[in-house]
């Protein structure tokens, strides 16, 4: 937290109209989906797994529901098959994860390139969807202002506020914790490590077929390749620096929200900065490394935490 | 126009392309006076070719539009052709070539992922007997034809629209903000240049901003808000790909400012990029007709076909004329419907 401050600081000082309200506003608006994602992506990571396949699940589900507007299947049906292939491919992933005991890393970097794949070939047929009049729900989840607050930054705050309340108030949440902590001893004390792993990565499918929805709907035109794009770069970034720890175990979803306003305040800067794709990605390279390292000086190597694998 | 009627036109198109032979022709016996010298040896020279297209991506309406021209004409001149996707993956399409300089078709058409990614392989598929049509994104090595857009041409008309409403004697700022799609392919490479040469002529006018919108028009549209931000006084934005650019107009609606701040852009001129003029996302947008560029790709190696031509003797390009369309000359004729997937 003391980081955003600091760059937000700086930041206002340095750059002409940064601080304007509306700025602050856009800027919001455009990690909305961060924030979303984030929220599912943290919960995982915390139980010491990772969903790789969330970026592709949010651009494919959310863009499949909204070809399907186009192809005529009423909204709100198009949106319940969305949601239920989103439900279905993250318990597929975490069945996978739990079950069949195949590492998360590669269930998930597998189930995000038959999502994308698939996707292509059979669901929406290429890389670009329409948003099609019909989905006026979709347009206005991307589109719409309630209180003239942008909708997707409130789906944004209710995702982080369901996420903070399942992890700091609820038995499943301590569960999640205790998993991540350490997965031998949860198991001993009688948790249902392989339910419970089932039920995180359906939660974070479902999560991301929520923020794919605000992100489909934003503008007339949606690329699937979001997904290839640096989003799954930017969410591992804000998960790493909102201090939820690669090896399981902590972090919380106040520390994401904080790590979702670190970059987009550092994505906002650079745009305003007029900075090349290149150096935008050089810095988000060197935080990202700064940060692993800083996790790993904080969460040292233990007998314990070396008898894992990483990630 | 509905997507009955669109298929129609396409089908013409390929039907064109095809001059209307019919092989189904009853062979019966014709006086020497009435057979038309050039129609079988056309036939024989086009029948049997193998031709193949690489392709940066299938996954979009201009390249879904060519794909489909192609795959008609073809099967009506009996042309043996085939697609390799490089589904938006730049090393792909290098294998795909490199492969293909072993197999020894009669004719590649290349859409270019980038100025340099597959220059040696276009030389050395020339120099092997192989035609180089390249489409619409060109190689720095040229080779027997470039069939697509003259880039720098469209620079020039969009930076001369954007000094007309935004330049001196406009009462406006003359700043515009540039979203190019990819900084390395040959389009952005070119509009920038014809860019510059126009606005090296009017002072009045400057870029104050410039990014690559990764084709993504959600990038696209993020980069614009904050663009809109940072410079209040913005006259107007220039997109390179409309599909992409659908995300600044609707930037500028958020913020209030449609009509005020215009909005040029360019591409195959699929239904949504009329859309996108009708509602006022696009103040000008020039379409460079997809279909037709296909069109032309296929006519063009009928004839080389016809001449057994060798590659590497020809160099030239093949500008695709640009349909202007706004507001003031709009009709649904001017854009062409997607097939239904």
């Amino acid at each position: 937290m003391m980081l955003v401050a600091i760059e937000f600081l700086a930041f206002s000082t340095l750059l002409d109209g940064f601080l304007s309200s509306s700025n602050l506003l856009s800027l919001v608006r455009s990690i909305a989906v961060l924030g979303i994602l984030g929220a599912g992506l943290s919960i995982v990571v915390i139980a010491r797994g990772i969903d790789l396949s969330i970026a592709a699940m949010m651009a494919v589900s959310g863009s499949w529901a909204v070809f399907l507007v186009g192809q005529g299947v009423p909204e709100w049906q198009a949106l319940l098959i969305g949601l239920a292939f989103a439900a279905g491919v993250g318990a597929v992933n975490g069945l996978l994860v739990a079950f069949m005991e195949i590492p998360a890393l590669f269930t998930t970097l597998a189930s995000a390139t038959i999502l994308l794949g698939a996707s292509q070939l059979f669901m929406v047929f290429g890389t670009v969807v329409y948003l099609p009049p019909e989905a006026s729900f979709t347009a206005w989840l991307g589109q719409g202002v309630v209180l003239g607050i942008p909708v997707s930054i409130w789906i944004a705050c209710a995702a982080l506020l369901a996420g903070h309340f399942a992890l700091a108030r609820t038995r499943w949440g301590r569960f999640v914790y205790a998993m991540g902590d350490n997965v031998e001893t949860a198991r001993l004390s009688g948790i249902g490590i392989r339910p419970l792993t089932v039920a995180q990565y359906t939660f974070a499918a479902c999560v991301a077929f929520a923020g794919g929805l605000t992100l489909v709907g934003a503008n007339p035109t949606f690329s699937v390749r979001v997904a290839e794009g640096g989003i799954l770069f930017d969410l591992i970034l804000i998960v790493v620096l909102g201090g939820v720890s690669l090896s399981g175990g902590s972090g919380s979803i106040v520390g994401v929200l904080a790590g979702t306003l670190l970059i987009g305040i550092m994505l906002n800067g650079v745009t305003i900065m007029d900075l090349t794709k290149q150096y935008q990605d050089l810095l988000k390279g060197v935080v990202l490394l700064a940060a692993i390292i800083i996790d790993n000086a904080l969460h040292p190597r233990d007998e314990e935490t070396d008898r894992q694998s990483d990630i | 126009m509905s997507a009955y009627s669109n298929i129609k036109r396409l089908t013409r198109l390929a039907l064109a392309s095809a001059l209307a032979l019919s092989f189904a022709a009853p062979a019966v016996a014709q006086d020497a006076d009435r057979v038309e010298s050039l129609r079988q040896p056309y036939v024989d020279a086009v029948k049997g070719k193998k031709v193949v297209f690489l392709v940066t991506t299938l996954g979009v309406d201009l390249t879904a539009a060519w794909h489909k021209v192609f795959t008609d004409t073809s099967a009506k001149l009996g042309i043996d052709y085939s697609v390799r996707d490089s589904n938006w993956n730049t090393q792909a399409q290098v294998q795909a070539f490199d492969a293909l300089l072993g197999e020894k078709p009669d004719a590649i058409i290349i859409q270019n992922w980038n100025l340099s990614l597959t220059a040696r392989q276009i030389k050395k598929a020339e120099e092997e007997g192989i035609i180089v049509i390249q489409l619409n994104q060109k190689s720095l090595m040229n080779s027997t034809a470039h069939v697509g857009v003259d880039w720098t041409g469209v620079g020039v008309v969009t930076a001369q629209e954007m000094v007309k409403q935004c330049g001196k004697d406009s009462g406006r700022s003359g700043k515009v903000a540039i979203i190019q799609g990819d900084v390395t392919a040959s389009d952005s490479f070119y509009q920038m240049a014809g860019v510059e040469s126009v606005f090296a002529e009017h002072p009045e006018m400057s870029i104050v901003a410039n990014q690559g919108g990764q084709w993504d028009p959600n990038k696209a549209h993020d980069l614009a808000v904050t663009m809109l931000q940072q410079h209040p006084d913005l006259c107007a934005f220039y997109g390179m790909w409309g599909v992409m650019a659908m995300g600044v107009g609707q930037a500028i609606s958020e913020a209030g400012l449609k009509g005020k701040v215009f909005s040029y852009s360019n591409d195959g001129g699929s239904r949504y990029a009329c859309d996108a003029v009708k509602s006022g996302d696009f103040t000008k947008f020039w379409s460079y007709d997809a279909p037709n560029q296909a069109r032309d790709v296929m006519q063009l190696l009928t004839y080389l076909f016809q001449n057994d031509y060798t590659p590497g003797t020809l160099k030239g390009a093949i500008y695709s004329p640009l349909q202007e369309i706004s507001l003031e000359n709009y009709s649904d004729t001017l854009c062409w419907d997607p097939a239904k997937k």
